[in-house]
């Protein structure tokens, strides 16, 4: 418990530096950036856009730390300003309509590839020089060395576009409503299949091997040919005695795909046209949108600590060597 | 079946398999061993005695492998049994007790877990039964029953082995093979546990297979000892009689490189050389290059078991009855 706590004061330190990094940046650059964007946009942009981004920015005028205490005022409230490219939509408002689909697309993904990998590899790895361990292991890696957007577009081409059986773009059906009636969340379900197979395919090959070479490693520990000795099932000990301690090293793993699930797969979410984070950062950067940009940054700063914390609880739930700390 | 030895060894061949081909570790060793005896398995690191444990409930780990002979229990072939039959065998037969005191439990699981799902798989007993019968092992062994709790790393050395010894006699197997039981362990801690399992030994009535390398602690043990050297069986002879009159030069050798505190002075004298390579054995005898007594006919003939005295056998040339 003293561990979690001490790891979580850490983390709340590092949440800190980064906000205040996002402060100082851009003040180092010489200008203001809001103005520098007015000036692009050659007075297409409103004033209360450029007053909305100045705020954004802090730059409400004043010495330096005033302009901290507004900056982190304004956090605090969950106020990230007012995005460019939305105008007048919030920036809070904008994220949390990406955000949701984003831990819906790659959250799931990651999930189902860890999942799914793990558990191929400690079959893989049971079954050492079997037909199952010398085939899957290459076509896996095989598929894992092509770039996810190209497999992406191939799918979107193969099932979307030639066979028509799955829809090419967007989140859900133009024709409905978000409700939580079954026709939406089976248009949803239909929808994610494609933009989620593409990553997947391309990341579970890295788990499956991962978790195959860690699981060969514990196999060949006395507590495993103890367990044979003890005339325990096969299952049991694949999973019990060996997968729980062969899982331990890539719990690591998992926490750090689990914090960049919010970063979204950018080029997954453009092929699929996919309303997410990834998509709402191209847009931002497309048009200059420094609030939207920082809002993304902030977002996924956050997550990358909270799944890293995760790591940690779950750490300290599944080895108790951990706990004693 | 009564008349059957609780365990027969015959003509037991493991081999490793490797990319040069098929390395015996085991070659053709055969013992006996009856209801209540300890029989010592002695040999170098290498010799092929932890293979020969391993092999006695088929629980080696590939690239090794059984390729000859028979392990009869209370005269069934153990090496004839189905996958059903073998794990009906294990643990409730024959239990273990392995080398390092370390890395025999599993560092995830709690000390209770890990002996009652022996007493859960083989008993079908319930969860509460099979704890307070947990409860009552590890009082056995001396320790506190609320360790039940407990995992491995929160026990020192000398205890987690005395877990590995509750764990053995969990299903009261009538064989306990003790692989190096006490190798890991510091002196004090090693006498402690040795204490134990003599102690258990004589309240339970068990029959033990005890593998070491270190000739001191066997004689404390052992009714009879089993010498071996480069996967073969090179001398078997009661205890006392080993001791006394060791009739293999390499026994010889391995008796003369201990330190006796009881005994009379002498020079302590080590076997020179090392080991054989398995891959590339010698024609002949495998001990010949470092045996002192060695004959022509030692380069050409390998020699094997005959009875020297009575219930005395040894492999070599050079003795004679």
């Amino acid at each position: 418990m003293r561990y979690l706590l001490r790891q979580l004061g850490l983390y709340i330190l590092a949440a800190w530096a980064s906000l205040t990094l996002n402060f100082i940046v851009p003040r180092l650059a010489p200008g203001d950036p809001a103005s520098a964007m007015f000036a692009r946009y050659k007075g297409q942009l409103q004033p209360e856009a450029l007053a909305a981004l100045r705020e954004a920015f802090g730059f409400t005028g004043g010495p330096l730390h005033e302009q901290y205490a507004a900056y982190l005022a304004h956090l605090f409230r969950g106020d990230l300003g007012v995005s460019v490219a939305y105008f007048p939509a919030k920036v809070t408002d904008v994220l949390a309509m990406g955000l949701g689909w984003t831990a819906l697309l790659t959250g799931s993904s990651v999930v189902v590839a860890f999942a799914l990998g793990s558990l191929l590899g400690v079959i893989a790895a049971w079954r050492r020089g079997g037909a199952f361990d010398t085939t899957l292991p290459p076509l896996l890696v095989f598929l894992g060395a092509f770039p996810y957007f190209w497999l992406a577009m191939m799918l979107l081409y193969g099932f979307g576009f030639t066979l028509d059986v799955l829809p090419l773009r967007h989140a859900y059906a133009d024709t409905l409503a978000p409700s939580l009636s079954f026709s939406f969340v089976a248009s949803v379900a239909e929808h994610l299949l494609l933009p989620a197979t593409s990553i997947v395919l391309a990341s579970v090959g890295g788990w499956m091997l991962s978790m195959r070479s860690s699981m060969i490693g514990v196999l060949a520990e006395d507590y495993v040919t103890m367990a044979h000795a003890k005339g325990l099932s096969p299952l049991r000990i694949m999973f019990h005695y060996a997968a729980r301690n062969a899982l331990l090293p890539n719990v690591t793993g998992f926490g750090m795909a689990l914090g960049f699930v919010l970063g979204g797969s950018l080029l997954t979410e453009i092929v699929f046209s996919y309303p997410g984070q990834g998509y709402l950062l191209v847009q931002a950067v497309r048009s200059q949108d420094y609030p939207l940009m920082q809002g993304i940054f902030l977002t996924i700063t956050m997550a990358v600590l909270a799944a890293n914390f995760l790591v940690d609880v779950l750490y300290v739930w599944l080895d108790p060597r951990t706990r004693g700390r | 079946m009564g008349s059957a030895p609780l365990l027969a060894v015959e003509e037991l061949v493991v081999a490793y398999q490797t990319p040069s081909g098929p390395v015996r570790a085991v070659d053709r060793v055969s013992f006996v061993l009856e209801r209540g005896e300890v029989l010592g398995l002695v040999g170098e690191s290498g010799s092929g005695k932890s293979t020969v444990a391993q092999a006695l409930a088929r629980i080696l780990a590939p690239p090794a492998m059984i390729t000859g002979g028979r392990v009869l229990f209370e005269g069934h072939d153990v090496l004839a049994m189905n996958e059903d039959e073998l794990r009906r065998f294990r643990w409730r037969k024959m239990s273990f007790v392995l080398q390092s005191a370390m890395n025999a439990l599993s560092p995830v699981l709690t000390i209770g877990d890990q002996i009652i799902d022996v007493l859960v798989t083989h008993e079908r007993t319930s969860k509460r039964v099979a704890r307070e019968r947990a409860a009552h092992l590890l009082e056995l062994v001396g320790i506190d029953p609320t360790r039940l709790a407990s995992h491995p790393h929160e026990l020192s050395g000398g205890m987690r082995q005395r877990v590995g010894i509750a764990l053995a006699l969990a299903l009261h197997p009538p064989l306990v093979v003790m692989d190096e039981p006490t190798t890991a362990l510091d002196v004090v801690v090693q006498h402690e546990v040795l204490s134990k399992i003599a102690e258990l030994k004589e309240k339970l009535g068990l029959s033990v297979l005890f593998i070491t390398h270190d000739m001191s602690i066997v004689s404390q043990f052992a009714t009879r000892i089993g010498v071996l050297y480069a996967g073969r069986l090179v001398e078997t002879a009661p205890t006392r009689e080993l001791f006394r009159a060791p009739r293999h030069p390499y026994t010889k050798g391995l008796l003369g490189s201990f330190v006796s505190i009881h005994g009379p002075r002498r020079k302590l004298v080590g076997i020179p050389g090392s080991p054989p390579d398995l891959r590339r054995l010698p024609a002949g005898c495998a001990f010949r290059a470092r045996c002192g007594e060695a004959a022509a006919q030692c380069a050409t003939e390998a020699p094997v078991l005959r009875v020297i005295a009575e219930d005395h056998h040894t492999a070599c040339h050079v003795v004679s009855p």
